[in-house]
């Protein structure tokens, strides 16, 4: 009765000499979730586009068997899959600012679906409205006539999904659909895609996300470098995994309730003094207040993790803490001298004392610029290669990238020396911001231990600035909790973690994936 | 084993090496150079050697492209009116360069009030198209090579400099010069380190392109007199002079033309490339 809506075996896929994909086997059935998880470059998104025979033009696919809907799809040409699209399943992207059209309100990017799917023009206004209302879209008979830009995240990806489920289609193909987004709202879509599924969807989803995957998904395929490293019900990868890289990345993972043996803490000195002090700080925006009586309290060699969703002033603060932005009223202290107050002028030879380590850290290398430029750059006075050498090897990174551009490098190797540059001019405090949000869970387990090293090292105090409550948890010392610019909650992490009081926390706390609270 | 989605189509390429157009193109401009350097050693005869038994030849094997009415070979004075007219586009753009870097970093960098007023110049002197600029010049100066050159360059000025202004604004927002401020450089260093060399580079690009369209004015200008004047072989000028015999001899107005034409186009098609490099190597 409940025959599979795709069944594939043996499927590979080649760009030319790279294989990309090589014998993935896969079947969805009708009210389950299959779900594909792997890092960049594992193949996981190629496979999901031939499922629905979208495909790079260089790509060539084969298999042994490719049943879409019982019916043998391989020889397909562009117009039997056209057909199958949309009607029989849907697809859902991951940035649903690019995948809505900008010119176009959600309620005609959903109207286009449901005609396509063969509602008649009478019938599909009603149609629309109850889609959107079943995908939790508020208001819809008003707000449906907004565009992609004026909705929030949430919002854009529950209009993507309504506009995926448009053509009533019995599968939907999920790729990334919510790493773009805060944890609550994560959530609140997940949820969404496992209502869908036990009202009879059959759901593909692709994801790095091992641990948001393991909540919904019946059944679990890890990939890695396009082939199936793993795969089984999601309970039995996260707690016996069987192959060493299924175990690696249970292991990465940031966990909620355990924390890494941490190096001993600067035990020598009882009370260690505090490096910088923002108080009673306050940022305004004409009408807006981004940051009300927020102060914070960074101690020698210690870490104080800011946690907040986007829009809660988390940038705001570390731009005043950096003093490019003056506050409205407060001040800053760095090591007990004014540092906010300062004239720029007086400020310029002490700037070093306070470096970032961005998101984005390609940005935040001049496109021109070699490594080793970059890196000569930040240290001090005239610096040789040798220097330069020396700084990337702190880091890990070999030493030939220094003739490198930063666009030849990968992710994981480019945040590694905007730490290097940061390490580079000898800080006393490194401000990281959304450090390793862009990073695959192993490499940014790596980074994570990184920058713990160079806390215990150097001593180097941090604040580090994530909407992901795991990865604060497992570096903090103390944390601060930031909702529209106040602070909810601060106090030790295991403080905050265990015994939250505030119910803006709790409410964080509990839409996380149990995958996180599980102790291991 | 069945095949699925065939490939329709190879990956498309780089354009990292340049096309045949893009060679025989630059090659052109090598002779173009060639005779901007040294006329001599493309051109046989001077271009005002004149020779009234042999005046308005057909093209020939002595004369490739004939000879004007006054007996002067029309190719020798095509090669020499290079030394014109792409000298003056030339210089017109390098003028517009200089002006448009200076006042548009000037307008990004430096307080609101300054770059809303160099906005509003920019505004007023693009509201002046190059041959009223050419005009006034040549009213206030008298015409000739000098005026000319300042008027187009002058006319060049205003969407220069608002393009690097633009990409000064953006790149001083950048995270790049963010980090070298926490790392503790003063402003003019990273003006000269990052935002200079980051807002300036792709205009130049443009500037190659702009050279092309240049010819144009200075021909144009020239053709209805307010070019560097007679007899200077501007190619601008040479039309206007053979004007007088079209209705029975084509080659002194046609060749002039063509060498306007071909010139521009070639200054175009390796400009492009050059930026499709450019821009392949830094996305």
């Amino acid at each position: 009765m409940n025959a599979p809506l795709v069944e594939i075996h043996d499927l590979s896929i080649r760009f030319g000499e790279h294989t990309a994909v090589s014998n993935v086997s896969l079947s969805v059935r009708a009210g389950t979730c299959v779900a594909l998880v792997g890092e960049s470059g594992s193949g996981k998104s190629t496979i999901a586009r031939a499922v629905l025979g979208l495909g790079d033009q260089a790509a060539r696919t084969s298999s042994t068997t490719m049943l879409i809907d019982g019916v043998d799809a391989s020889g397909w040409t562009e117009r039997d899959w056209r057909r199958v699209r949309g009607r029989f399943a849907g697809l859902v992207l991951q940035d649903a600012l690019v995948s809505l059209d900008p010119l176009r309100s959600v309620r005609r990017e959903v109207t286009e679906a449901v005609r396509a799917g063969g509602a008649s023009r009478k019938e599909a206004p009603e149609k629309v409205l109850g889609l959107l209302r079943d995908v939790g879209f508020p208001d819809p008979e008003k707000r449906s006539g907004q565009f992609a830009h004026q909705l929030s995240g949430g919002l854009r990806q529950r209009a993507l999904i309504a506009s995926a489920l448009g053509g009533s289609p019995r599968l939907l193909i999920a790729d990334e659909p919510t790493t773009a987004l805060d944890v609550s709202v994560q959530r609140q879509v997940l949820d969404l895609l496992a209502r869908k599924r036990d009202e009879g969807l059959g759901i593909l989803l692709v994801s790095h996300d091992l641990a948001a995957v393991a909540d919904i998904a019946d059944h679990v395929i890890v990939l890695r470098g396009g082939k199936v490293i793993e795969q089984g019900p999601p309970s039995a990868l996260l707690h016996s995994p069987g192959h060493p890289y299924t175990r690696e990345l249970v292991q990465a993972i940031p966990r909620l309730h355990h924390r890494p043996d941490r190096t001993e803490r600067t035990a020598e000195s009882p009370a260690p003094e505090v490096v910088l002090h923002a108080e009673s700080i306050r940022v305004q925006y004409r009408t807006l207040t981004a940051l009300d009586d927020v102060s914070l309290t960074l101690k020698r060699g210690q870490t104080v993790g800011v946690v907040g969703q986007s829009g809660s002033g988390k940038s705001t603060l570390l731009r005043v803490l950096l003093a490019t932005q003056q506050p409205q009223s407060g001040q800053v202290l760095l090591d007990g001298q004014p540092w906010s107050d300062l004239p720029e002028k007086a400020r310029r030879q002490r700037r070093r004392r306070i470096q970032v380590v961005p998101q984005d850290p390609l940005s935040s290398f001049d496109p021109r610029w070699t490594v080793r430029q970059i890196l000569t750059e930040a240290l001090p006075g005239k610096a040789g290669r040798a220097e330069c050498a020396q700084a990337l090897e702190a880091v890990a990174v070999p030493v030939d990238v220094l003739q490198r551009r930063p666009l030849e490098l990968s992710g994981g190797q480019r945040q590694r020396v905007a730490i290097a540059r940061a390490l580079a001019a000898e800080p006393e405090v490194l401000l990281c911001d959304e450090a390793v949000s862009a990073l695959d869970v192993l490499v940014q387990a790596q980074i994570l231990a990184l920058l713990e090293r160079i806390r215990a090292e150097r001593g180097i105090s941090m604040v580090f600035v994530s909407h992901d409550l795991a990865v604060v948890r497992q570096v903090s010392d103390e944390v601060i909790v930031l909702k529209d610019g106040h602070v909810v909650e601060s106090g030790t992490a295991d403080d905050v973690y265990e015994r939250p009081q505030h119910a803006y926390t709790k409410s964080l706390l509990a839409s996380l994936p149990p995958a996180l609270s599980e102790g291991a | 084993m069945s095949e699925i989605a065939p490939a329709r189509q190879a990956p498309r390429t780089r354009p990292s090496r340049p096309t045949a157009g893009v060679l025989v193109a630059g090659l052109y401009l090598l002779i173009v150079l060639a005779a901007l350097i040294h006329p001599g050693l493309v051109a046989a005869s001077g271009p005002n050697d004149t020779d009234p038994i042999s005046n308005l030849l057909a093209p020939g094997a002595d004369h490739w492209f004939g000879t004007d009415e006054l007996g002067r070979d029309v190719y020798a004075r095509v090669i020499y009116g290079a030394r014109y007219s792409v000298v003056i586009a030339f210089l017109a753009v390098a003028l517009g360069l200089f002006g448009g870097v200076v006042l548009g970093l000037t307008a990004a960098l430096s307080g609101r009030v300054v770059d809303e007023g160099l906005s509003r110049v920019f505004d007023l002197l693009s509201a002046f198209p190059s041959v009223l600029m050419a005009l006034l010049f040549s009213a206030f100066f008298g015409p000739g090579t000098v005026s000319l050159t300042t008027a187009i360059g002058l006319a060049l000025i205003p969407s220069l400099a608002r393009i690097i202004r633009r990409q000064a604004i953006a790149i001083r927002g950048s995270d790049y010069v963010l980090a070298s401020r926490t790392l503790g450089h003063r402003p003019w260093t990273i003006v000269v380190r990052h935002i200079f060399p980051n807002a300036v580079s792709p205009v130049l690009l443009l500037a190659t392109i702009e050279v092309g369209t240049s010819i144009l004015t200075v021909s144009g200008l020239s053709f209805v007199g307010l070019g560097p004047g007679k007899p200077a072989p501007e190619w601008g000028s040479l039309l206007a002079d053979g004007q007088a015999v079209i209705s029975y001899a084509w080659w002194p107005t046609v060749f002039p033309g063509l060498a306007i034409v071909v010139t521009i186009f070639a200054i175009t098609t390796v400009g492009r490339y050059l930026q499709r490099r450019v821009q392949g190597r830094h996305s």
